[in-house]
C-alpha cells in the first residue's frame, strides 16, 4: 500500500442525491482497501448531507458549491485539500464501487509504473451484466466512441488494458500528475480528455477490468437536446485544444459553416432537436476563447510525448463499421406491400388520365387557360419567384407589402415547366384527374389495405363535386387544395410517428393553406385536437412533431398576419388567394347550406338543374347520402377513433363551408365576393370519404355486401358528377382559351423586351363606376395577385383615383406627365363584358372619347383586350423599395426560407427513416395500443428508475431486462408495471413493443451514425442498443413465453416453418391485435403469443441484416409478409370480441380467395 | 375468464354507445345548422367618389321645324317648316357664347342654335337655354318646346312611330372638333333590334327619318351610340290622322336605363273608359334583362298617389306600352320602379282631331343644389316639381336676370306646380334632390321637358383602386 488515495465524490442535489449518496459511501466502505480521504463536493444545497450523520463519519470534508459545477471544477474545489502524494480518485454520487475496486485500481498503478491513470470498468447500476463504459476513444475527427457501452459483459473487454480514454467516473490519477479534470469541457469528456493528456505527458491510462463500479448508465438523458448540447460542445473545445495553434484560426473560422452543415445533416436525418443545440455548441466554442487557451497552456506544460503515439489509440472507419451496423436500423416490424401496382392503382390512375385527357384533350393546343379565376402566369421562372417574395406587388403603384403563400405554390408549379409557366397550369388541368385519383388512393393506404377500397377512394375523390366544379370554373387554388389534401391527410395522419411524416406533412398543410386560407381554422382545431389526443396518450414526442405540422404554414402566413391586422382587418386573412371573380355560389342561407350539405358549392345542382330544369331539386342531397351514412356508421366500427376522427374532419369542413358563404372580404373590383366554399367542402368531403372507408373496410364483412355499398356510395358521386364532366367536353364549362397576357398584344411585346412597364387599366363597371388599377409587366398574372390588394376596402398603395377620374373628364392638363409620374407608360380601357349594362356602357364610351382627346395621347388601337393609347412622354422608371423594406423583405424571405428548408429536409426520406416507417402498419387505427409508441423511449427509463429506487433487489432481479433497462421482455408483472398500457399480460402484445421498441431505436442509433457521415467519418456509429438490442430480447421473450402463456406452446411458431401456407390464419389473430383490450392473446388460448415475433422480431434476431441475407431467405421472407400482410390488418380476422368468428371468417375468406 | 368477458362486454358496449352518439350528433348538428341563422362577416369596398373637372357647358338646341317630303318630287327632303325662338340665359359669373352648327340635308341653308359657357371656375357653368316653335301648316300644326341639351356618348329615344301618318326625324347633332360615328339600335314592339350607322361631321347637325330603322313600327325605342365625339340626338315628331295634322313634338333624349325614375308633367286631357283609345300612355323598354315594371301615377298638385299602380312584365328588348286611360284631366307624374333598368317615356295628347297636339315627357332625373333651366316662350309655362326624398324641403326659383324669388315648399313624397314667366332662365336650387319638369299648356298647344342638372355630363364617377 504505497501511495495515498484521496477520493473526491462529486454528488449533484436531487430528490434521490442522499440515498444514492450513502449507497456510494456504503460501498466505499465495503472496500477492501478503503481510500485514506474523502472529500464530497455537493454541487447544490448540502444541508441534508451535512445533517447526516454517516456522511460526516465517512467524508473528510464536505464542500458545497452552485448545482452547476460540472464535474471538473468540482473536483478542482477540492483539489487544495488533496495531499501532493495523494492520488485521486474521482467518484460522483452514482458510483457504487464493488467491494475490490479501488484496491484493483491501485494494483494495475503499481503494476504498471507507465500507468498514470487507471480506468475501472463501469457497469449499468440498474442491470450489472451490461457495461455501461469500459475504455473511451475518438475518431480521427475527434468524436468520442464509447466502444463498449451497452453491450452484455461477458468479459469480453477485459483482456484489453490499453485505451485513449475512459468515462471519468471511478477513474485513479496517479499522484504527482498534474493530470486533472479540464473544466473548459463543459462536463462531457473529461476522461478521454485525461486519458490524452496523460498519453502527451508520456503515461497511459490501464483498463482495469477486475475494478468494477455500477453507475448511472445515464439513458434518460440521452438523445435530449442537453446531451447533444453537451456531447458537441466537449467535442468543439478539445478540436479547438488538440489543433495545432496554427490550425486553431482555420477551425474557429470553420465553426459555424460546420454547424450549418451539420444542421442540415441533423435535419436530414430526422433530429431537429439537435440542430439548436448544434447552434448553441458553436456559439459557445467561438465564445470560449479563455478555457481554450488555458487548456493548451496545461497540455503544453506537460507534454513530453507526440501526437502520433495517440493515433494508434483513435477508433478506425474499420473498425467502427466492423463494430456496428450501419445504423439505418433493422427490417423489424410489419412489412407491407404497397400494392400501388399490383392492387390495381397503377391501373386506377392511368385510367383517370385518359378521361383527363379525354375531357382536357382540347386544352392542349391553348396557349394558356382563360376564364374564371385563371390567368396567365410570369413569363419567366424568375419573375414568378419575384413575386413569391415580400417586396413590390404586381398591381398598384407603390404597394410594398408580403405575397400571398399561394404565389410561391404558384411558382414551384410555374417552375416545373419553365419555359412558358402558364402552360404549367394547362397541364395541372389535364392531369388534375389523375393525381387526384392518384392522391386519394394514397389517402386511402392510411384507412384500409384493400386494393378495390382505395380504388373506390381515388375514383370518390377524382369526382368530388367541388373538384369537378372548381375545375369547370377555373379555380385554380381550389384545384390545387383538392389535389393537395389527400396528401395532408396521408402525411398528417401519422406525423406523430416520424419527423419524416411530421416534415412531409408540414409542407403539405403549408401549400393546402396557401390555396385556402379560409381552412386555417378547421385546420387549427384538428392540430389541436390531435395534439390533446397524443398527449391524452402521453406521447410528448409526437405531440411536438405533431406541433410542427403547423410552424412552416405559420411561418410563411406570418407576414401576411401582421399586415392584415395592423391594417385591422383580420378578417380579410380568410380570403381566397389568386384572382376574385364574381360568380354564382352556394348562398349564406338555407337553401344554400343545404347544397353545401349535399357536398355542391353552386346552386345549380351540379348542373343537373341546367340539364333537367327542375327548380329546386333538393334530391342531389341524395347523391352524396351514402357516402354520409357510411360515413355516420364509421363510428361505432371496430376502428372508431378513425371514424371519429374522419367525422370530426368533416364536421370541421362542413362548418368552414357553412360560415364561408357568409364571408366577404375580398373584392373583384367594385363587387364584395364572398369566400369559395368549395375549398371548404373538399375538406369535408375527405372527411367523409374515410369514415365511409373503415365503416366498408372494417363494419361491413360480406364481400357481397360491401361490394354492394360501395357501388351504391360511387354511383351516387358519379350520377352527381356527370353533368359537370359533360360541360368540360361541352364546352359549357367557365374555362376557355387564353392569352399569355391580358393585356394587347402590343404591351406584351414592349414589356418583354423592355423593362418593367407600367399599364393603367380602366374599366367601366355595371353599376356605372370606374375600377382602375396599374399592371405591371407584361400582364395580370395569377402569381401577381394579392391579398393584400384584394381585400383592401380602400385604394391600396399610392391613391390616384383623382388621375382616373380626371383623365375620363373633360379636364385640361398634362396627363401624360402626370402618368409618367406613376411610371405609367399605356393606358387600357377595358373591353366590354358580355353582359354589359348601359351605365357600364355609358362610363366607357365617355372615357374612351375623353382619352381619345387627350394630348400626348396615341391611340394604339383597339384590340379584343380594349382600347390602349400609348404615352408619348418616358415615364419615369418605377420607385424601388426603400432601405427598410428592402430589410424587412430579405428577413422575411430568409426566415420562410430557413423554416421551409428545414420542412424539406426533414421530410427528404432517408433509409432509416423509411426502414422505420416499415416497421409500423402504413393504415392508421389498427392497432391502436401501438398508438403511443413514441413514448416508450421516454418512459422506459423513467419506469426502471423508479424500479431501481424503490426496490433495489428488482434491478438485480430481473435478469431478463432488455439491454437497454428495457423490462419489454420480462414477465407480465413487469410489463405491467414498467407501462400499464401496454398490453400487459399478454405476450403477443409484447411481442409488438419488442418490435416497436426495434424500430424506435433506429433512431438513437441512426442519430450518431449521421453526424458521422457528415464529417466524413465511417457511416457506422456507436449504436450499439441497434444492433444488439433485438437480439437479447428476442431470446427473452422466447424464454419469458413459455413461462407466462403455457397455452403459446401450441402456437404457430413451429407450425410456420413446416406449413407457412396455413400459419398465417391463427397467427394473425394477436399480430393484428386492434383490440383495446389486450388480454385477449391469453383469454383465447389460441396462444399466438409469439406469433409476432417470427416476423416482427424472431427472424430478424436470426438474421440481423436481411438485405444481406441469402436469397431462398429473403424470399421467404419476402412472401411471408405478402401472404399475411393483406390479412393482418383485416381487422375482421382479428376481432378479439369473437375467435371463433374471426376464425371462420378467415376460413370464409381464404375459401373465397 | 369471465371477468374478462364482462369487461368486454363493457368495453363494447361502451364504443357502441360512445359512436352512436358522436354520429347522432354530427346528424343533429346539420339539421340544426343549416336553418341557423350564421354570422357574417362583409367587408365593403369603399370606392372613391370623385366629381370630374367641368369642361365648357354646350349647349345644342334642335333648331328649325323640319318639314318631309314637301316637295313631291323628293319625298325625302327635308324642308324647313319653322323657325324656333329660343331662350338662353346664365347664372352667376357665366356667361353664355352662341355657337351655332351646320344643318346638313335640309333644303336651304340653316343651322342650329347652340351655346357654350366656360366653367364657373371648377364648376360647370349655370347655363340653360330652350326653344320653341308653334306651327299651323296643312301639314304641321301644333307646339314643341324643348330644352337645348349638352351632348352625350350614348342616348335613348323613346317616342315617335314608323308607321303612316307619322313624319318622325331623328336629328343627331355633332358641336365636337372631331367626327362622330353613330350608330343607331333600333327596338321595336316585336323584338329584334335593327342598326344603322351614321356619320357626322364635326360641327355638323344630322337627320334621319325615324322610319328609315322603323319603317311601320309602331313603337319604336332607338339607342344612339356614338364614338369619336359625343353627340346630342333629339326626335321631332308629327302626326297626322287622316289628313290633318294633331301634332308636333321635339323630345330630349334619355341618358341611360334605370330601375326606378319619375315621368313629370304628365298630362290627362282626355278621360276615356277605353284604354286603346287613351289619351295618355307610357311607352316602355328593358333593354338588358326582363323587367317587371310598376307605374304609379302621382298627383302634380301634392305628390298624392292616384289610383292603384299598374304593373307590367317586359321581355328583354321588346318594346311595351301601358295606357293610362282612367287618369281624370290634370296633371300628374309617374312613377316607375322596375327590376332591371328600363327606358321610359310618356305621350299625352289633347285629342285626336285637328288642331289637337301631343307631347312626349321623358324621365326627370333627380337634382340637387343649383341648377339652371330655361323656359321656353309657350303658354300658361308652369314648373312640376316632385320631392325624390323622403324629407320635407323648399326649393328656391330665381330669375337669373333677376327678379322676385319663388319659394316652394315641398313635404316628402310631396310635388306642386309653379307658374312661371316664360322666355325666361331660372335657377332652382333645392338642398335635397327634386325631379322638375317645366310644362306648356293651352288650347291645342302641348309640350314640356323635364329639367337636367347642369352638371350632369359630369356626374362624380365612383372609383374603385386596385
Amino acid at each position: 500500500m504505497s501511495a495515498r488515495v484521496h477520493a473526491v465524490l462529486v454528488a449533484r442535489s436531487g430528490a434521490t442525491s442522499l440515498a444514492r449518496l450513502l449507497r456510494a459511501l456504503d460501498a466505499l466502505s465495503a472496500q477492501t482497501r478503503r481510500p485514506d480521504a474523502l472529500t464530497i463536493v455537493a454541487c447544490g444545497s448540502s444541508a441534508a448531507l451535512r445533517g447526516s450523520a454517516r456522511v460526516a463519519e465517512a467524508a473528510e470534508a464536505v464542500i458545497e458549491t452552485r448545482a452547476s459545477t460540472t464535474l471538473a471544477a468540482a473536483v478542482a474545489l477540492a483539489q487544495p485539500r488533496i495531499a501532493e502524494d495523494a492520488a485521486l480518485w474521482i467518484l460522483t454520487e452514482d458510483c457504487a464501487p464493488a467491494a475490490a475496486a479501488l484496491e484493483q485500481l491501485v494494483g494495475a498503478l503499481e503494476r504498471s509504473p507507465a500507468a498514470a491513470i487507471a480506468a475501472p470498468k463501469l457497469l449499468s447500476d440498474v442491470d450489472e451484466h451490461h457495461i455501461a463504459s469500459f475504455g473511451q476513444s475518438m475518431t480521427r475527427l475527434g468524436r468520442a466512441v464509447d466502444p463498449a457501452r451497452g453491450e452484455l459483459d461477458q468479459g469480453q473487454h477485459d483482456g484489453q488494458d490499453d485505451a485513449l480514454g475512459a468515462d471519468v467516473r471511478g477513474l485513479l490519477v496517479r499522484a504527482g500528475r498534474a493530470l486533472r479534470p479540464d473544466p473548459g469541457l463543459g462536463g462531457r469528456d473529461e476522461g478521454l480528455d485525461l486519458g490524452v493528456r496523460a498519453r502527451l505527458a508520456g503515461g497511459r491510462l490501464v483498463l482495469t477490468p477486475a475494478a468494477r463500479i455500477a453507475v448511472d448508465a445515464g439513458a434518460d438523458t440521452e438523445g435530449t437536446a442537453a446531451d447533444a448540447f453537451a456531447r458537441r460542445r466537449a467535442q468543439l473545445h478539445r478540436r479547438l485544444s488538440y489543433a495545432p495553434s496554427v490550425a486553431v484560426p482555420l477551425h474557429w473560422l470553420s465553426l459555424l459553416p460546420l454547424a450549418l452543415w451539420r444542421s442540415i445533416a441533423h435535419l436530414t436525418g430526422k433530429r431537429p432537436a439537435a440542430v439548436l443545440p448544434e447552434w448553441g455548441a458553436a456559439a459557445v466554442a467561438m465564445a470560449s476563447g479563455s478555457a481554450v487557451s488555458r487548456s493548451r497552456r496545461a497540455i503544453r506544460a506537460g507534454r513530453s510525448a507526440s501526437w502520433s503515439g495517440i493515433a494508434p489509440l483513435r477508433v478506425t472507419r474499420a473498425q467502427l463499421r466492423q463494430r456496428l451496423d450501419d445504423g439505418h436500423g433493422t427490417e423489424a416490424g410489419v412489412h407491407e406491400e404497397l400494392g400501388f401496382f399490383s392492387g390495381g392503382g397503377a391501373w386506377a390512375v392511368l385510367a383517370a388520365l385518359v378521361a383527363g385527357i379525354a375531357l382536357f384533350a382540347s386544352l392542349l393546343a391553348w396557349p394558356a387557360l382563360g376564364g374564371g379565376a385563371l390567368l396567365p402566369l410570369r413569363q419567366t421562372v424568375a419573375e414568378l419567384w419575384r413575386d413569391a417574395a415580400y417586396g413590390q406587388r404586381g398591381f398598384g403603384v407603390d404597394v410594398v407589402g408580403p405575397a400571398d403563400p399561394f404565389s410561391g405554390l404558384l411558382a414551384v408549379l410555374g417552375s416545373l415547366w419553365p419555359g412558358s409557366p402558364s402552360y404549367a397550369l394547362l397541364l395541372l388541368w389535364v392531369a388534375a384527374l389523375p393525381l387526384a385519383m392518384l392522391g386519394g388512393w394514397f389517402a386511402a393506404t392510411r384507412i384500409t389495405d384493400k386494393p378495390g377500397l382505395r380504388i373506390l377512394a381515388g375514383t370518390i375523390w377524382a369526382l368530388a363535386p367541388a373538384f369537378l366544379i372548381a375545375l369547370a370554373e377555373g379555380r385554380p387554388a381550389a384545384v390545387l387544395l383538392h389535389l393537395l389534401l389527400p396528401w395532408v391527410l396521408h402525411t398528417a395522419l401519422v406525423a406523430q410517428r416520424s419527423w419524416g411524416a411530421a416534415g412531409a406533412a408540414s409542407l403539405a398543410t403549408a401549400a393546402a393553406l396557401a390555396c385556402a386560407p379560409s381552412l386555417a381554422p378547421a385546420f387549427v382545431l384538428l392540430w389541436l385536437v390531435a395534439i390533446v389526443w397524443l398527449l391524452a396518450r402521453r406521447s410528448v414526442r409526437g405531440a411536438v412533431r405533431m406541433v410542427w405540422v403547423l410552424v412552416p404554414a405559420a411561418v410563411v402566413f406570418m407576414p401576411l398576419v401582421i399586415w392584415q391586422v395592423t391594417h385591422g382587418t383580420p378578417w380579410a386573412l380568410l380570403s381566397d388567394p389568386g384572382a376574385i371573380i364574381a360568380a354564382p355560389q352556394a348562398t349564406a342561407d338555407a337553401a344554400g347550406r343545404l347544397a353545401l350539405l349535399g357536398g355542391l358549392p353552386t346552386m345549380d345542382d351540379a348542373g343537373w338543374l341546367g340539364v333537367l330544369g327542375v327548380q329546386g331539386a333538393g334530391w342531389m342531397l341524395l347523391c352524396a347520402a351514402p357516402l354520409g351514412v357510411l360515413a355516420l356508421v364509421s363510428t361505432i366500427t371496430r376502428r372508431w377513433s378513425v371514424g371519429i376522427g374522419s367525422l370530426l374532419v368533416a364536421a370541421a369542413g362542413l362548418a368552414t363551408a357553412f360560415g364561408a358563404v357568409g364571408v366577404t372580404v375580398a373584392f373583384a373590383q367594385s363587387q364584395a365576393v364572398p369566400i369559395w366554399p368549395g375549398s371548404a367542402l373538399s375538406l369535408a368531403w375527405i372527411g367523409v370519404l374515410g369514415g365511409a372507408l373503415v365503416t366498408l373496410d372494417g363494419a361491413i364483412t360480406r364481400p357481397s355486401l360491401r361490394g354492394a355499398a360501395a357501388f351504391v356510395a360511387a354511383a351516387g358521386v358519379i350520377v352527381c358528377a356527370v353533368p359537370t364532366a359533360v360541360s368540360l367536353v361541352a364546352g359549357t364549362a367557365t374555362i376557355q382559351r387564353g392569352d399569355l397576357t391580358t393585356l394587347p398584344a402590343y404591351v406584351n411585346a414592349q414589356a418583354r423586351a423592355d423593362r418593367e412597364l407600367g399599364t393603367l387599366v380602366l374599366s367601366a363597371q355595371p353599376d356605372g363606376s370606374l375600377a382602375s388599377t396599374v399592371v405591371w409587366g407584361a400582364s395580370a398574372t395569377l402569381g401577381a395577385q394579392a391579398t393584400m390588394i384584394n381585400t383592401a376596402a380602400s385604394a391600396p398603395g399610392k391613391n390616384y383615383t383623382e388621375l382616373s377620374v380626371d383623365l375620363v373628364s373633360a379636364r385640361q392638363f398634362d396627363a401624360p406627365r402626370a402618368l409618367g409620374a406613376l411610371g405609367v407608360r399605356f393606358v387600357v380601357l377595358q373591353a366590354p363584358s358580355a353582359k354589359e349594362t348601359s351605365a357600364e356602357r355609358s362610363l366607357r364610351l365617355r372615357s374612351a372619347t375623353a382619352l381619345d382627346q387627350r394630348a400626348g395621347f396615341v391611340r394604339v388601337g383597339e384590340t379584343s383586350t380594349g382600347v390602349l393609347w400609348r404615352m408619348d412622354a418616358e415615364p419615369v422608371a418605377r420607385t424601388g423599395l426603400s432601405a427598410g423594406q428592402r430589410a424587412t423583405a430579405q428577413l422575411v424571405v430568409t426566415v420562410e426560407l430557413i423554416v421551409l428548408l428545414a420542412a424539406l429536409l426533414l421530410s427528404i426520406p432517408t433509409r432509416a427513416s423509411r426502414r422505420a416507417a416499415r416497421a409500423v402498419p402504413r393504415a392508421v387505427g389498427v392497432l391502436p395500443e401501438r398508438e403511443p409508441r413514441p413514448v416508450r423511449p421516454e418512459r422506459e427509463p423513467r419506469a426502471s428508475k423508479a424500479r431501481k429506487r424503490t426496490s433495489q433487489a428488482a434491478s438485480v432481479v430481473i435478469p431478463t431486462a432488455g439491454p437497454d433497462g428495457q423490462a419489454s421482455g420480462s414477465g407480465a408483472s413487469t410489463a405491467a408495471e414498467a407501462a400499464p398500457d401496454a398490453a400487459a399480460g399478454s405476450a403477443s402484445a409484447e411481442a409488438g413493443v419488442l418490435a416497436d421498441v426495434g424500430a424506435d431505436e433506429t433512431e438513437p442509433a441512426s442519430s450518431e451514425g449521421e453526424p458521422a457521415s457528415s464529417e466524413g467519418e465511417p457511416t457506422s456509429s456507436e449504436g450499439e442498443p441497434a444492433s444488439s438490442g433485438p437480439e437479447p430480447t428476442t431470446e427473452d421473450a422466447r424464454e419469458a413465453a413459455p413461462a407466462e402463456a403455457p397455452a403459446s406452446a401450441e402456437g404457430p411458431e413451429p407450425a410456420e416453418a413446416p406449413a407457412p401456407a396455413e400459419a398465417p390464419a391463427p397467427a394473425e389473430v394477436p399480430a393484428s391485435a386492434d383490440s383495446p383490450r389486450p388480454a385477449q392473446g391469453t383469454e383465447d388460448g389460441a396462444g399466438p403469443a409469439p406469433a409476432d415475433e417470427p416476423e416482427g422480431v424472431d427472424r430478424p434476431g436470426e438474421n440481423p441484416d436481411p438485405e444481406r441475407s441469402d436469397p431462398e431467405q429473403s424470399d421467404q421472407e419476402r412472401s411471408d409478409p405478402e401472404r399475411s400482410d393483406p390479412e393482418r390488418s383485416d381487422p375482421e380476422r382479428s376481432d378479439p370480441g369473437s375467435v371463433p368468428e374471426s376464425t371462420e371468417s378467415v376460413h370464409a375468406k381464404e375459401a373465397g380467395e | 375468464m369471465i371477468r374478462t368477458t364482462r369487461a368486454r362486454v363493457v368495453a363494447t358496449g361502451a364504443r357502441l354507445v360512445a359512436g352512436i352518439v358522436v354520429s347522432a350528433a354530427c346528424v343533429a348538428g346539420a339539421v340544426i345548422a343549416i336553418p341557423a341563422a350564421w354570422p357574417t362577416i362583409a367587408h365593403v369596398p369603399e370606392g372613391a367618389t370623385v366629381k370630374p373637372v367641368a369642361g365648357a357647358t354646350r349647349l345644342t338646341c334642335t333648331g328649325a321645324f323640319l318639314a318631309l317630303g314637301r316637295d313631291s318630287s323628293q319625298a325625302s327632303q327635308l324642308s324647313v317648316a319653322g323657325t324656333p325662338s329660343v331662350v338662353s340665359g346664365a347664372a352667376g359669373g357665366s356667361e353664355v357664347t352662341p355657337a351655332e352648327i351646320g344643318v346638313t340635308g335640309v333644303s336651304g341653308a340653316t343651322v342650329a342654335p347652340g351655346f357654350t359657357a366656360a366653367p364657373d371656375g371648377r364648376d360647370p357653368a349655370q347655363a340653360a337655354a330652350a326653344q320653341s316653335v308653334s306651327l299651323s301648316d296643312d301639314d304641321l300644326s301644333g307646339f314643341a318646346a324643348s330644352a337645348c341639351r349638352p351632348p352625350s356618348m350614348e342616348s335613348w329615344i323613346v317616342g315617335g312611330a314608323g308607321t303612316t301618318g307619322s313624319n318622325d326625324v331623328l336629328q343627331i347633332a355633332n358641336p365636337g372638333a372631331v367626327t362622330a360615328t353613330v350608330t343607331f339600335t333600333e327596338y321595336g314592339s316585336a323584338g329584334g333590334t335593327h342598326s344603322s350607322e351614321l356619320v357626322v361631321p364635326a360641327g355638323t347637325q344630322s337627320s334621319v327619318p325615324l322610319a328609315a330603322g322603323s319603317a311601320g313600327e309602331s313603337t319604336p325605342v332607338v339607342k344612339v351610340t356614338s364614338s369619336g365625339a359625343p353627340v346630342v340626338a333629339a326626335l321631332q315628331s308629327s302626326l297626322i290622322r287622316t289628313l290633318d295634322p294633331v301634332g308636333i313634338d321635339v323630345q330630349d333624349a334619355i341618358a341611360q336605363p334605370e330601375k326606378a325614375f319619375s315621368l313629370l308633367g304628365v298630362r290627362a286631357l282626355v278621360g276615356s273608359n277605353n284604354d286603346d283609345n287613351a289619351s295618355t300612355a307610357v311607352r316602355l323598354l328593358a333593354p338588358d334583362a326582363d323587367a317587371t315594371v310598376t307605374l304609379q301615377p302621382r298627383s302634380a298638385a301634392d305628390g298624392r298617389r292616384v289610383g292603384d299602380p299598374k304593373t307590367v312584365k317586359l321581355t328583354a328588348g321588346q318594346v311595351g306600352s301601358v295606357n293610362f286611360s282612367a287618369l281624370k284631366p290634370g296633371l300628374y307624374a309617374i312613377d316607375v320602379t322596375a327590376t332591371a333598368p328600363v327606358v321610359a317615356a310618356a305621350w299625352q295628347t289633347t285629342g285626336s282631331v285637328k288642331g289637337s297636339d301631343f307631347a312626349w315627357m321623358t324621365p326627370a332625373p333627380e337634382i340637387t343644389g343649383s341648377t339652371a333651366f330655361a323656359v321656353a316662350d309657350g303658354p300658361a309655362p308652369q314648373l312640376h316639381v316632385q320631392n325624390g326624398s323622403d324629407q320635407a324641403t323648399t326649393v328656391e326659383l330665381t330669375p337669373v336676370r333677376g327678379g322676385a324669388v319663388q319659394r316652394v315648399t315641398l313635404q316628402p313624397d310631396g310635388a306642386a306646380t309653379v307658374a312661371l314667366d316664360a322666355f325666361t332662365t331660372y335657377t332652382l336650387a333645392s338642398p335635397t334632390p327634386v325631379r322638375a319638369a317645366v310644362v306648356f299648356s293651352g288650347p291645342g298647344k302641348l309640350a314640356g321637358y323635364p329639367v337636367w342638372a347642369t352638371d350632369a355630363a359630369a356626374a362624380p364617377i365612383t372609383v374603385y383602386q386596385r
